[in-house]
């Protein structure tokens, strides 16, 4: 393979000189927790973080995002709003590149949509390699999302005095001017080789059962009491899905500036969670009950997108059992319907 | 990966003509600026826009058959968007998005007598087939309408249900839960209406619209007369926000209705456990 590597007292000056470049948005430390944010120099950077408050989906399906402008009188004129930011989204982790990976098939799948993929494409995405395990909700492991699959356009990987640095994508390689990067030695390959297999066997496999059944198992589970016994936990709050990487789910809403003659159209996002989220004008509502909606969110994840794309929507970060206010977590969930067998 | 058409963007539409059929519903007659057909099939949905208000799914209640470019919608004043809608004028302009959805199989339709099931608003999206098999009178069998409503005032396109009367061929038979001194019909459930229907099992293809609550006492009546299962198609009502696929909204378990529905038939929504 072919690897390179940059001196960590050279990231800096690769950082600051993205900064110059581009916008840079990576982990920073925000109150006793990290979050992405905008960076004006490689200083503010958390690149031992353990996983941000929200995943990096933020830049990509803003939490408010204008989508079209319009203008009243004789009718109406509408334009979209397709983003042109340059913009880098730096230091992201393995389980946050599958959840991109994930989003990239939605919006480029059937009908595409070009106001994620222009954001898509004005993306660079400089992974790095979290060294150890970062929380006891975490199961990236078993859902396999460990190492990253693509989805960067960089990658590093701590190997001491050294980041190892797998490129991606030619965009990636356009990104390597901005830095002191040179071919990796064979003791660097090594080191990089010998890094990996350590995480391989020091992360622990915290599903009890080989994921491959999961799906099935979800499936037998559909009528389960399960559901019922969760949702008397569940406060039907909807943070689980506004921290999960792979939760995409939008409104769309109109906003009428105050001459009245003009405005915008945006989405923000949604919650599968949310009691009204599949109401019907009429007063139908075809998930009203709390158990419903839990069992729709865990077989989005663990079933559903599996049979789609091949891959889980799961990618084992933990935050939902993290932002879980009665702690309903998606990895114990799963290993309760895998207990059965 | 960069696209630069929004698949968000609707296109401007006037309203040719808009009439009041019930104290809830409303008929609009919609042409494109472009004065372009909307090209839609039977049973197939549009997003309507009014922008500083929103969007919302309608069915499209013409048949592709109708002379023009003008397409027909019948809404019911029920939310934010239709509110306002029901107050726009002759010649207002709206905003289109679609055709959207798979509709009623036409194709695999003809040849086949015509089970025609419609309860409530269900009327409206079931009409473009009709007129289409109307139209097309000589590609299918014999036609048979159970339309149920709530009371006679609720009865939507009265005039052309008599009109269907008048077709060889075509059966017609209506029914409200509450009568009044108007009416002189069937009063009670549409199943009651099944009795008066000669269904030939082996020549028929029901296809039924109506509220969830319809389908099941609807599905059981039409099984009862010996209707093959896969012979019967249903169109679902969700709530289509986005139209292509994306927004989550009208999801039944893994199923996007707004793009592999709102048709779909009993023998695929039998295994989708959100959906009946």
């Amino acid at each position: 393979m072919h690897l390179y590597a940059i001196k960590k007292s050279g990231l800096g000056a690769f950082v600051d000189s993205l900064i110059s470049a581009y916008e840079v948005v990576g982990p920073a430390p925000k109150e006793f927790k990290n979050a992405y944010s905008k960076i004006g120099s490689f200083s503010e950077l958390a690149l031992g973080y353990n996983t941000t408050l929200l995943p990096p989906k933020k830049y990509l399906i803003p939490q408010r995002e204008e989508i079209i402008s319009y203008e009243l009188g004789g009718g109406f004129t509408a334009k979209p709003i397709i983003d042109g930011t340059k913009r880098v989204i730096f230091g992201v982790h393995s389980c946050d590149l599958h959840g991109i990976w994930l989003l990239d098939d939605i919006f480029a799948e059937g009908s595409q949509d070009a106001h994620y993929l222009a954001r898509r494409g004005n993306t660079f995405i400089v992974g790095i390699d979290c060294k150890e395990p970062c929380w006891e909700h975490s199961f990236c492991k078993s859902m396999g999302t460990l190492k990253p699959a693509g989805g960067y356009d960089l990658f590093l990987t701590d190997l001491g005095d050294v980041y190892g640095v797998q490129v991606g994508t030619k965009a990636g390689e356009s990104l390597l001017e901005h830095g002191a990067f040179a071919p990796a030695s064979y003791a660097m390959k090594d080191a990089f080789f010998e890094a990996w297999s350590r995480k391989l066997s020091e992360f622990p496999d915290r599903i009890n059962f080989d994921t491959d059944r999961l799906p099935a198992l979800l499936a037998e589970a559909y009528d389960d009491l399960i559901w019922d016994a969760l949702e008397e936990r569940c406060f039907d709050c909807g943070a689980c899905t506004v921290v999960c990487p792979t939760c995409y789910c939008f409104d769309v809403l109109d906003e009428a500036r105050l001459d009245m003659k003009s405005g915008v159209r945006y989405r923000k996002w949604d919650s599968c969670q949310l009691q009204g989220f599949a109401a019907v004008a009429g007063g139908g509502n075809f998930r009203g009950k709390r158990s419903d909606r839990l069992r729709h969110r865990l077989l989005r994840k663990g079933k559903y997108f599996k049979e789609k794309f091949g891959r889980f929507a799961c990618v084992g970060c933990g935050r939902c059992g993290r932002a879980c206010l009665v702690h309903i977590d998606v990895m114990q969930v799963f290993n309760q319907v895998g207990s059965k067998g | 990966m960069e696209s630069s058409e929004s698949i968000y963007l609707p296109r401007p539409a006037e309203i040719v003509e808009a009439v009041k059929l019930t104290q809830r519903e409303k008929f609009f007659e919609v042409r494109l600026a472009d004065g372009t057909a909307l090209g839609h099939s039977p049973g197939q949905f549009v997003e309507v826009s009014i922008f500083g208000v929103g969007e919302a799914p309608i069915s499209v209640s013409s048949s592709p058959t109708k002379k023009g470019n003008a397409f027909e919608l019948c809404v019911r004043d029920a939310g934010s968007l239709t509110s306002v809608l029901h107050g726009l004028p002759k010649g207002a302009s709206i905003g289109i998005r679609g055709p959207f959805g798979r509709g009623f199989p036409v194709d695999e339709l003809k040849g086949h007598d015509l089970l025609f099931v419609a309860g409530g608003l269900g009327i409206v999206p079931l009409r473009s087939l009709i007129n289409y098999a109307v139209d097309n009178r000589d590609a299918f069998g014999s036609l048979t309408l159970l339309y149920g409503s709530r009371t006679p005032a609720d009865m939507l396109f009265t005039d052309e249900v008599e009109r269907w009367k008048t077709v060889p061929g075509f059966k017609v038979e209506t029914t409200v839960d509450l009568a009044d001194a108007s009416w002189d019909g069937h009063v009670g459930a549409i199943t009651k209406l099944f009795g008066y229907a000669e269904i030939d099992p082996a020549r028929t293809m029901a296809v039924t619209v109506g509220p969830p609550v319809m389908f099941r006492f609807v599905l059981k009546s039409l099984l009862a007369k010996g209707v093959y299962e896969s012979r019967i198609y249903l169109s679902l009502e969700r709530r289509m926000k986005c139209g292509v696929g994306k927004c989550g909204h009208c999801q039944v378990d893994d199923v996007y209705v707004c793009q592999k529905g709102p048709v779909f038939p009993y023998t695929r929504l039998r295994k989708l456990q959100e959906a009946l």
